[in-house]
């Protein structure tokens, strides 16, 4: 979609009565806390209970809620085991429920149904930061998953985003409203800019709510303008998270790890190191919400991969890469909090049960999904 | 080597025939392990030498893998060959490093860089990766169509400092013409089976999902078969490469030594040298350039199967540029 028919469809959806918005209701359910154990993970490095890496997952999370080690993405003609369009495959509860944006050396993928973002603010009454996605630093494709553009309920419904890159756009934004600058800092500045705000070829990025520029000011204050005082990596997503949990109080988040896609480079390390990031990254998330009185004996954590990994045995690196095989097909689930049943699901799952189940946790009808909730999941 | 009278008489076509197989078969099973490789090597470069020293007049006895010359002692008879393999294998394995080892050190390095890079988001550093694997890729477009002249004189004079004599080489290079683009060319072509190789090893759980499923043992055996078949590729491929390699040099050497007689003064291509005209400088340069063209698409494919299929080791050695063993 061009820039112009996008800004037209925009106007044209802001010119007609919502319905949905006279019907919304204040949000009185779980919050929800969605971890996508990303990056490609296999079951062997992350479930094996003598193999894992990540043993605060497998042997501390897994006995606190339901166990699903056999959550499968359906083999369909045109499905990729990759991480756009798993993660997608979980906010919508649908396959191919995207289309591809990509431009020149740009992959990018832009939902075609409702997200669970779009589902939940549509149903109640939620400030758009209570609603979250984080994302890393280095996806700038992911940074487009807070709504989808199509002929469903959009923009008026999506997420707050927090990434380094919607940072920069807001340090960018105050730095050029300060008068300190030189007219080369200023140039230079600007032009960083531009092509911040170029990278969504939508041109409708939302400016972030009140709430969120606070968070950045907030942060600005910690971690300074030169973008190397913050945590890097999947642990920069758990410092976001474990703030937005103290600051923004969001109802419903999802977190975008995504490092252990790293052994691309072809060292094993890489993996099994990130996934142990993540491991630590969960111990945070799930103390910073037995701690907060908000949060504590009302969150459901839902925690699983966006896709799974090869298992080549003829490869340097058997999990190098997620190519659509049988393996990278395999992934497993954790639902904990309360309302959740305790125990282990011993039949295959598919993938898209998981947003119907999170719908069915936090009381709304994700009406485009195609799975169905999770049997066994609820007390 | 060992100076012969020249035979009178020429082996028959099922006697060559049985020489060639005992020969690609040697060399096949030797260049499937990292160390034996080193005799493929060795044997090759001194094949080279043979060819190249028997246009120029000398008669010698074709190399051994074992075997020393018949009229050498009791214990030259029986180890000669195995030494001069390996000596030979050093030598043109660190003449091949040394000419090599400015580029491929770089791409290790813009490798390192890069994952350094993505891992511990050093994204100041970003330049850095891809700066330094493009500066090593023309490093590399740059050196690598003067490996097989290099390793043909050396071949030929039998001598490790001959890699390194570089207005010989040049003057060589000028007489190539349209040959070293030609062989260029031939080289990208059959490096192309060690990229489709990586991809298939890569993609083969997804188009043979019974990989996955496979017993360590039944792994083993499927490892062990394409080893085997990426050795005699390997080997057969640069087997053809030294060939030709030596046939350019066979006919571009002696001209320049016609040429540069003071040059080539007591080398061994001034026991043939002949009257040859100056190479158009124009020429040189375009046949050069075309040549850089092709060794740039060879560093493009290595780029690739490493991305495929990634080992360290494999940014130093390629089976057609360094030691002839697939991995």
């Amino acid at each position: 979609m061009h820039r112009r028919t996008f800004t037209l469809g925009l106007a044209a959806g802001l010119a007609t009565p919502l319905p949905a918005l006279s019907q919304s209701a204040g949000y009185n359910g779980p919050n929800v806390i969605l971890v996508r154990f990303g990056g490609g993970v296999r079951r062997a490095e992350t479930i094996d209970e003598a193999a894992t890496w990540a043993p605060y997952l497998r042997h501390v999370l897994a006995p606190r809620g339901t166990f699903i080690p056999d959550l499968r993405i359906e083999k369909l003609e045109g499905v990729n085991t990759s991480h756009a369009e798993g993660t997608l495959n979980l906010l919508t509860g649908r396959y191919l429920a995207y289309r591809d944006a990509s431009e020149f050396l740009a992959d990018r993928l832009e939902p075609t149904e409702p997200t669970l973002f779009e589902y939940l603010r549509r149903s109640f009454d939620l400030a758009s930061h209570e609603v979250l996605l984080i994302n890393g630093e280095d996806r700038p494709q992911e940074e487009f998953f807070t709504f989808g553009a199509g002929d469903h309920f959009g923009i008026d419904f999506r997420s707050e985003m927090l990434s380094l890159h919607r940072y920069k756009l807001y340090r960018t934004k105050m730095q050029l409203a300060e008068d300190r600058l030189t007219d080369e800092a200023r140039t230079e500045l600007e032009a960083e800019r531009i092509r911040l705000l170029t990278i969504d070829p939508r041109g409708a990025t939302p400016d972030p709510s009140p709430q969120v520029e606070a968070f950045w000011a907030r942060w600005r204050d910690g971690f300074g303008d030169d973008g190397l005082r913050n945590p890097r990596g999947d642990r920069l997503l758990t410092e976001l998270a474990t703030r937005a949990m103290d600051e923004l109080k969001p109802r419903f988040m999802m977190v975008n790890y995504q490092d252990p896609d790293y052994v691309h480079w072809g060292n094993p390390t890489h993996y099994t190191r990130a996934i142990a990031i993540i491991d630590e990254g969960l111990q945070r998330l799930v103390a910073t919400a037995d701690a907060d009185p908000f949060y504590r004996d009302n969150t459901i954590f839902v925690i699983t991969p966006d896709c799974g990994r090869d298992t080549n045995p003829l490869a340097n690196v058997p999990f190098q890469h997620h190519f659509n095989s049988r393996s990278a097909h395999e992934v497993w689930a954790l639902i904990f909090g309360p309302g959740i049943a305790k125990g282990t699901i011993d039949h295959p799952v598919d993938q898209s049960a998981i947003a119907a189940t999170i719908a069915a946790a936090m009381g709304f009808d994700a009406t485009r999904a195609e799975g169905s909730t999770i049997e066994g999941a609820f007390l | 080597m060992t100076a012969l009278t020249r035979p009178g008489f020429r082996a028959s076509r099922l006697t060559r025939l049985g020489v060639w197989l005992r020969n690609a078969t040697l060399g096949t099973l030797l260049t499937t392990l990292p160390v034996l490789a080193l005799l493929s090597l060795g044997w090759l470069t001194r094949r080279m030498g043979h060819v190249t020293r028997a246009r120029f007049g000398a008669a010698e006895q074709a190399p051994g893998w074992i075997l020393g010359p018949h009229e050498a002692g009791r214990i030259a008879r029986a180890l000669g060959g195995l030494g001069a393999n390996i000596r030979s294998g050093l030598m043109a394995l660190t003449a091949l490093l040394a000419w090599t080892l400015p580029f491929t050190l770089l791409w290790l390095g813009a490798w390192w860089a890069g994952w350094e890079n993505s891992f511990n988001k050093g994204y100041e550093q970003a330049f850095v990766g891809p700066s330094v694997y493009l500066f090593g890729t023309l490093a590399s477009a740059i050196l690598l169509p003067v490996l097989p002249v290099m390793l043909a004189h050396l071949a030929t004079e039998d001598r490790l400092s001959a890699a390194f004599e570089l207005r010989r080489l040049r003057s060589v290079i000028a007489q190539s013409g349209w040959r070293l683009p030609a062989l260029g060319a031939l080289t990208l072509i059959l490096g192309i089976p060690f990229v489709a190789v990586r991809g298939i090893i890569t993609t083969a759980p997804e188009f043979f999902p019974g990989v996955e499923g496979m017993t360590p043992d039944q792994i083993a055996g499927l490892q062990g078969q394409i080893a085997l078949a990426m050795a005699a590729f390997a080997f057969l491929s640069l087997w053809l490469l030294r060939a030709l390699a030596a046939r350019i040099y066979t006919r571009a050497a002696p001209r320049a030594a016609g040429l540069q007689p003071g040059l080539w003064d007591g080398a061994q291509a001034a026991e043939a040298a002949e009257p040859a005209r100056r190479a158009s400088r124009f020429m040189a340069t375009l046949w050069y350039l075309l040549a850089m063209g092709f060794a740039f698409g060879l560093g493009t494919q290595i780029l690739v199967a490493q991305f495929l299929d990634h080992a360290w080791w494999r940014w130093l050695f390629h089976p057609l540029l360094t030691l002839p063993w697939a991995g």
